[in-house]
């Protein structure tokens, strides 16, 4: 720097006033210096969420799978298994265990309800975090508020009740005077009522209650600083009815040392009422709610599960490559139309990442073409011991044939699904008005119901059996999307793909189906302030 | 807390001292940024990104001069660097874009002097108020803002002229300068900037 001088007049103005011009970065600024420089203390809250994430998958894990029932189950059937397959073993086994299917759902329905009734609880919970509580606390908070102005303006009237009485002989810009204090006044307290449900913590009301007196000397001292007042004040009264006044006001103050307003609302009045300065909300501007819904097209992927794969076969060993090429032969499958709604917030943590949770339902379907006979045909299904690690078989009536039959029909395997997806989004590109934005969520889902039809064991018929629902799933979403901003709301168009983790039956159905949503994402979001 | 605290402070990584650092000089950095950058939220950015660099550079300062200063220094070149970075100002050096003052002078907000002075700078191209922020306010040579802006001395002196006209005129337009003549009654003689 070569040059110690301004040598010129313009200079040096615009030096000064650009050394004079401050701006007051917002506390988001800090926090992410803060997070940038003390990076060990930037995680809990994403810490909990995996930790949140983790819980659910253990609960759904534990839910669906129950090897002791199963087991138990196995060694009674294992008897009948190994008699050759006919239509009286069939028979026998039905009237031997004639509620197999309803006892063992019955176990599982059992502690599922508990966990969907727990998941409704969670639901309402969660509601009354949205709602409830919130708009109690505004209540309460105005109701304090309501108190605090009626306390307030009560002993203001006092006040200048007494300051009026020795007024008599002022003249009439006294009362004009006073009457302006007292509507300043008001008005400070009026705009700590209107603020009171998101930026101030009043005084329980309790404590209001107790002390029943307004905090006049605060008030008053802001007042102190309005020029106008002071100007009335100054022009009309002589200095010994000030000093009366004040005099007045201290004594009736020494009564009441307990402050209604605490040294942070002083500020905050200071600021907003007296100055007009805007006190900027920790959350303005960073949550966004946002509501959408993406058509999509539904397919799955069939696949033994090579875990439980057992080459039961000795004269004719298959490998599982070649069982899961049979199949794919086998099944005639054809994709269809899903529906995915959805509501959630967002929150900004940075100036380019968000993150996001919500609640979901989804409709997924893909059909099967099969055929109807008007006889239903006893069949098995296999299914795997996870004690004895073997596969056994159980025995299902079922109208539906594969590969031939009376009438050709569609069957349709539906799920009706509730998730609660948490994830994030990434600013890839754009400015305030367009964008191009990544996400991606893991979505814990409850399967609420629907319809599996499962292939049987030698691949000939379906078998409905909604009790090998995996209640439980885990879901994964990756999308792309545009976001474009009108009239202060924020468009979303993209698409999304979404996958299934778990397989949509039970673990111990040994074949695998996951579904694959593709879909096109359109959604609206608001900035809440 | 005392300036010596606060430095203390940070070179232990102190966050409350960090904050104090942050609190002191962060709403005057922010002005120099906002000279310097599109709108608020550039601004922003370059402010968040020049204080990292300070916490993370404080072991640096060595007592010589104001610690404004040397702060000042950071946030003047991360700015610089960012502007670099994002081609905003090799993009928009040239005098065209000059153009667009006359329309863009009625939005200025005249909320008070200071305020209404940077706007005023803000409406230049961005080459030639990062040059004037750099000679006028900052107090660089023009070697120096060619060192930084890789570009040639002359072509700094040139855009600062340019630069000096364009925003004496728009101060005039409104009326925070009245005019030249009225301009040296005020101030008393003009000198010759070098």
């Amino acid at each position: 720097m070569d040059r110690k001088f301004y040598t010129d007049d313009f200079e040096r103005l615009i030096k000064e006033m650009s050394d004079e011009f401050r701006m007051y970065p917002s506390k988001r600024i800090w926090n992410s210096i803060y997070n940038n420089i003390h990076p060990q203390r930037k995680w809990p809250s994403i810490g909990m969420s995996i930790s949140l994430i983790f819980t659910l998958i253990l609960v759904g894990h534990l839910n669906t799978s129950n090897p002791v029932l199963v087991s138990q189950l196995a060694s009674k059937q294992l008897a009948y298994q190994n008699a050759p397959f006919n239509l009286a073993n069939a028979i026998a086994y039905s009237s031997k265990f004639p509620d197999h299917s309803i006892g063992y759902n019955q176990t599982n329905i059992s502690p599922l309800n508990d966990l969907e009734s727990a998941a409704i609880v969670n639901q309402d919970k969660l509601n009354n975090n949205q709602s409830g509580p919130y708009h109690q606390n505004i209540t309460s908070n105005k109701k304090a508020s309501s108190k605090v102005i009626d306390n307030n303006t009560l002993a203001n009237h006092e006040a200048i009740a007494q300051i009026q009485s020795l007024s008599k002989k002022g003249n009439q810009n006294l009362n004009k005077s006073i009457q302006s204090l007292s509507n300043s006044t008001k008005h400070s307290v009026e705009l700590i009522a209107e603020n009171s449900s998101s930026e101030i913590a009043l005084e329980p009301s309790s404590s209001i209650a107790t002390s029943q007196k307004s905090n006049i000397s605060d008030l008053m001292n802001s007042i102190s600083e309005n020029e106008i007042s002071r100007k009335e004040l100054t022009s009309n009264f002589s200095e010994a009815l000030q000093n009366k006044i004040t005099s007045l006001i201290q004594k009736r103050l020494s009564k009441n040392n307990q402050a209604l307003i605490s040294m942070k609302d002083k500020e905050w009045v200071e600021n907003i009422a007296v100055k007009n300065k805007k006190v900027a909300k920790k959350w303005a501007g960073k949550i966004t709610s946002m509501a959408y819904f993406t058509p999509s097209i539904v397919y799955r992927s069939l696949t033994n599960n090579p875990d439980f794969f057992i080459n039961n076969s000795s004269s004719s060993p298959v490998s599982l490559s070649t069982a899961n090429q049979a199949l794919k032969e086998n099944l005639n499958q054809l994709p269809a139309i899903g529906l995915e709604i959805g509501a959630g917030l967002q929150y900004s943590i940075l100036k380019n990442l968000s993150i996001k949770g919500g609640v979901q339902l989804n409709y997924t379907r893909y059909s099967t073409n099969a055929f109807a006979n008007s006889h239903p045909f006893s069949t098995a299904i296999t299914l795997h011991d996870f004690v004895s690690n073997t596969n056994y078989e159980i025995y299902k009536t079922s109208p539906f044939s594969n590969k031939a039959g009376l009438e050709a029909t569609r069957l349709h395997n539906e799920t009706f699904q509730f998730s609660l997806p948490v994830g994030a989004n990434l600013k890839l590109a754009g400015n305030e008005k367009l964008q191009w934005n990544i996400g991606a969520a893991i979505q814990p889902t409850f399967v609420v119901g629907g319809k599996n039809y499962l292939i049987s064991s030698d691949y000939r018929n379906f078998v409905n059996e909604p009790s090998l629902f995996r209640r439980w799933n885990l879901n994964a979403g990756f999308e792309t999307f545009i976001t474009f901003k009108s009239k202060g709301l924020s468009w979303q168009i993209g698409p999304q793909f979404r996958t299934q983790l778990l397989s949509t039956n039970s673990k111990q159905y040994v074949i695998e189906e996951k579904l694959l949503n593709y879909g096109l994402k359109v959604g609206v979001s608001k900035i809440i302030r | 807390m005392t300036e010596e605290l606060i430095l203390a402070g940070c070179l232990t990584n102190n966050a409350a001292a960090q904050e104090a650092l942050y609190a002191r000089f962060s709403p005057r950095m922010l002005g120099v940024c906002y000279r310097f950058a599109k709108n608020r939220e550039d601004a922003e950015d370059m402010l968040q990104e020049s204080f990292i660099k300070i916490f993370s550079q404080i072991q640096q300062y060595r007592n010589e001069g104001v610690l404004e200063g040397w702060v000042r220094r950071i946030v003047v070149h991360t700015c610089i660097n960012i502007l670099k970075r994002n081609k905003k100002f090799s993009d928009s050096i040239d005098i065209s874009f000059a153009s667009g003052i006359g329309t863009k002078e009625e939005t200025i907000p005249s909320i008070m002097q200071a305020k209404e002075v940077v706007e005023c700078i803000r409406l230049l191209p961005i080459g030639y108020r990062t040059v004037l922020n750099l000679y006028a306010i900052e107090g660089y040579s023009h070697r120096e803002i060619g060192e930084m802006l890789d570009i040639e001395e002359s072509t700094s002196r040139s855009q600062y002229t340019r630069a000096k006209s364009m925003l004496e005129g728009v101060l005039v337009k409104k009326k925070i300068i009245s005019d030249p003549s009225v301009k040296k009654t005020f101030f008393g003689s003009s000198k010759v900037a070098k």
